[in-house]
């Protein structure tokens, strides 16, 4: 069920509704219903099973925390966890690995027909499993008590605003928030409304517009200049921000009507001063999950053993941890790839002066730290985006190679697109060329990409009190507010309706 | 519970605001086919129930686009130079899909042969459209009984797989009124037939033309309508496994009836049988599947062609099934029917009408 379909829509209003009407005995029983509905039209099969692992991980957290001797709490933990990352393994990568071990023994003459899986991905399986691994993790660890009532457990991950794809929560933050009633609160909805406002405009009208453009490059690479094929990088770059910070948005916005706060997944990743902050702003969820129940436990491990030196320890846990939030996203080598890289990048970073690590406090330096940080992250974004690692080496090959070919050809990639060709007829324009059209196209791509800069800018560095985009409407004037809410609204009607149907969000195939 | 009644009624009004400004956008941004009908265009006749105006000259719109509805004065469809006049003269019988409102003459099947032929023959050839919406082929055989009496060279039948497979037979139609334009008009029982013609649809009709949100809408929630019965599409019973197998041998024998009458005046007939477009479009079968609540395994798409075909050998009269034809040409993704209205498009008589002619050609000479 699409957050933009009619469904959607009926299924979050009569919830809301339901929930602010009802007995607040009632209130968090009416959210987990949602869920069920929510996530059963996805598959009833699925959820089943899904929910079979949940309760299995309710008994083993309980018995747990009930048991004292280490052996057997270690054992059920590890039950547990092998329960979690073999059903993970299993739907999401086990097609991956076994055609790996068919590419590796074929050069050795071994013929291995790889044998796969034909299932599609439950949903969510990722985020649910990283969010249960990580309760069983804090129960063990004694840092969070495991749950006792079982609809809370169930709501606690089978929570229909951030199922989907995420963020990653924990059981300490989000577990206390869907215990006690939820007072009606005007201003708590209006922001939830707002921030699905936001993250729905940056999803439709600005991540499904670049969209175009990127799948123009990426899909045939082999056609593009070298203009067309930074511009496809530089695309993709923020479609991915505006699509997954869109979609947490809207999760966020969600979650608030029910007067539930989670975490918050972005911090205007793109103003970064370094890799390593880089990753402290994206998908802060997942990198804080990673932070705490691999790269902390792994860098202990080998440090107690004393094989190597702290830095190299540092660089090689980068490395590894990398590599594997690369796999995370998607069994494709380009993702792990993707993540090796910037796993050597965070390594190398260390091993720099710590003057260069810090932000620069003069103005030029930081803006040239910054911007070298944008170039080497947009770089490495081919990987996650190119179809192979062929396409991908090509693409990074080429960037330079055809500087020389018409400008014209940069808008190949482009369709003209009905909403653009509609408005300048409305407006007197009719007639235009097609190349017109297409440059115009152009234009609003780097019109709405300049204003995604100039909010998160906003947000980085601008005045205290412009220090989410929620304060900055809510001191616009009321007429300049409204126009502002029902221009936006307008816009993403118009978007969604423009095309036949929308593409998912890019972090719900993972 | 003030506070609550509050912030509901401030969503109520920031929600009647919207619909303006939403209406301004989709204006400016998406901007939609608003529907033209024209009320009137098929006065009552004793005999066939309803026949085509004749002498009209409008504009209609049935939601892809205008088109200029010519007719003679026997209510046959023209094209902007008026009257065909030739000494090769073929009647072609058929309902809303030979008509086609939806297209300029010079674009429907017949328009189109026309062209065709005469080009091929060098000398003015034709094919007189006498389509009108909702006959079947028992308005066929009627019509063919008064008609082929005039000098005709050949008579081509255009069977619609959608709705022209018969389940009753009739010799003769009372006269009845057909109005596209519903009125308000009182509630006198609270049943739905009355809500939705007395209600419903006359909110639909004046929205239809007037509101390029309220058709967005509409095109968008299909499957929502559908489901609610609140829709004028539907899914032909003929293409469904547990269809009557009594309409097939009905259906044939009337066309059988109609192949007579024209040997009659020793001319030769042709039937066609046209395709919906659920049997040419798999995200539209898809659509309807989901909509109309249908089990797939009771599907069968091939089924009015061969168990027609089956029928009509019978009397030994072949039957020219354009699904192959049609699925053919839809798998190069060109666009057969229209999307909101579901006749077909401009390449849809195109390809019917190439498909035809060297048939055509071939039983004239």
């Amino acid at each position: 069920m699409s957050v933009f379909s009619l469904e959607f829509s009926a299924l979050l209003i009569i919830t809301v509704f339901a929930f602010y009407t009802l007995p607040m005995r009632f209130q968090w029983w009416i959210v987990l219903g949602a869920s069920v509905i929510f996530y059963v039209t996805s598959s009833v099969t699925y959820a089943v099973l899904i929910a079979g692992a949940i309760l299995i991980d309710f008994f083993v957290a309980r018995a747990i925390t009930k048991t004292d001797p280490p052996v057997v709490r270690k054992r059920l933990l590890g039950f547990s966890l092998i329960l979690n990352i073999g059903l993970l393994f299993f739907f999401k990568y086990f097609n991956f690995f076994s055609e790996a071990v068919a590419d590796l023994l074929a050069p050795c003459g071994v013929s291995y027909e790889a044998a796969t899986i034909d299932a599609a991905l439950p949903l969510g399986i990722s985020f649910i499993t990283f969010a249960k691994i990580g309760y069983m993790l804090d129960v063990y660890n004694r840092t969070t008590e495991s749950e006792k009532n079982i609809g809370s457990f169930f709501l606690f991950l089978g929570f229909f605003p951030n199922i989907t794809a995420g963020p990653i929560e924990r059981a300490r933050h989000l577990l206390p928030q869907v215990k006690h009633a939820i007072l009606f609160d005007e201003h708590q909805l209006t922001r939830g409304l707002r921030r699905i406002l936001w993250g729905a405009f940056k999803k439709v009208v600005i991540a499904e517009r670049l969209a175009v453009y990127v799948n123009g490059v990426f899909d045939h690479p082999h056609d593009a200049s070298s203009v067309t094929l930074i511009l496809g990088i530089l695309f993709f770059t923020f479609q991915i921000y505006a699509d997954f910070s869109g979609y947490t948005d809207i999760a966020r916005g969600i979650a608030a009507l029910f007067g539930v706060e989670l975490f918050e997944n972005f911090r205007q990743p793109y103003f970064a001063f370094s890799i390593l902050d880089f990753w402290r702003r994206w998908h802060i969820s997942l990198t804080n999950w990673i932070r705490e129940f691999m790269f902390m436990p792994l860098s202990r491990y080998f440090l107690r053993r004393e094989w190597f030196s702290a830095r190299t320890i540092q660089v090689a846990s980068y490395i590894i941890v990398m590599s594997v939030i690369g796999l995370w996203h998607g069994a494709n080598w380009t993702f792990v790839v993707w993540g090796l890289i910037h796993g050597i990048l965070m390594g190398v970073e260390t091993t720099l002066p710590r003057r260069w690590r810090m932000p620069q406090q003069k103005r030029l330096p930081a803006i040239l730290q910054t911007t070298l940080v944008f170039i080497i992250i947009s770089l490495t974004w081919t990987f996650f985006r190119a179809n192979t690692l062929a396409d991908a080496s090509y693409v990074l090959t080429h960037l330079f190679a055809s500087l020389n070919s018409p400008l014209k050809h940069v808008l190949d990639p482009l369709a003209t697109d009905p909403i653009t060709v509609s408005t300048l007829d409305f407006a007197g324009f009719s007639d235009l060329s097609v190349t017109t059209i297409k440059t115009v196209q152009l234009g609003v791509s780097f019109g709405l990409i300049g204003f995604l800069l100039f909010t998160d800018w906003l947000t980085e560095h601008g005045p205290a009190h412009y220090a989410d985009h929620e304060h900055v409407i809510d001191r616009l004037p009321g007429v300049a507010r409204w126009t502002v809410y029902y221009g936006a609204i307008a816009l993403v009607f118009a978007s969604l309706n423009a095309v036949a149907s929308i593409t998912d969000f890019v972090y719900v195939q993972f | 519970m003030r506070a609550k009644l509050s912030f509901g009624l401030k969503l109520i009004i920031f929600l009647l605001l919207l619909i303006p400004i939403l209406e301004l956008g989709v204006r400016v941004m998406i901007p939609q086919q608003l529907i033209k009908p024209f009320p009137g265009y098929t006065p009552d006749d004793t005999g066939l129930g309803v026949r085509m105006k004749a002498n009209m000259d409008m504009v209609a719109n049935t939601g892809d686009g205008s088109a200029r509805i010519l007719t003679d004065e026997h209510g046959f469809r023209i094209g902007e130079d008026g009257p065909c006049e030739a000494d090769t003269r073929i009647l072609a019988l058929g309902d809303s899909y030979l008509q086609a409102i939806q297209v300029d003459y010079e674009s429907t099947t017949t328009g189109q042969l026309e062209r065709i032929l005469t080009d091929q023959r060098g000398a003015p050839v034709c094919v007189f459209n006498t389509g009108v919406p909702a006959y079947d082929p028992n308005h066929y055989r009627i019509f063919a009984k008064r008609e082929l009496a005039a000098a005709y060279d050949m008579v081509i039948v255009f069977v619609y797989a959608g709705n022209d497979i018969i389940t009753k037979e009739v010799e003769e139609f009372k006269p009845s009124k057909t109005n596209t334009i519903h009125e308000f008009r009182m509630l006198t029982s609270l049943n739905k037939n009355q809500i939705v013609n007395r209600i419903l649809y006359p909110i639909n009709d004046r929205l239809e033309r007037n509101s390029h949100l309220f058709i967005l809408f509409k095109d968008r929630s299909s499957v929502q309508l559908a489901r609610l019965g609140l829709t004028a599409y539907y899914f032909p019973e003929h293409l469904l496994t547990t269809a009557d197998p009594e309409r097939w041998p009905l259906t044939a024998n009337t066309l059988a009836d109609i192949v007579q009458e024209a040997n009659q005046y020793d001319i030769p007939a042709i039937i066609v049988l046209l395709p919906s477009i659920y049997q040419v479009d798999q995200n539209r079968l898809d659509w309807a599947i989901d909509a109309f609540g249908i089990k797939r395994e009771e599907v069968d798409l091939a089924q009015p062609g061969r168990r027609l075909q089956d029928e009509l050998q019978r009397y030994d009269i072949e039957l020219i099934d354009l699904l192959p034809e049609f699925r053919e040409e839809a798998a190069q993704g060109t666009v057969l029917f229209g999307r909101i209205d579901t006749h077909l498009s401009p390449a849809g008589h195109t390809l019917v009408a190439d498909a035809l002619a060297p048939i055509i050609l071939d039983k004239l000479d």
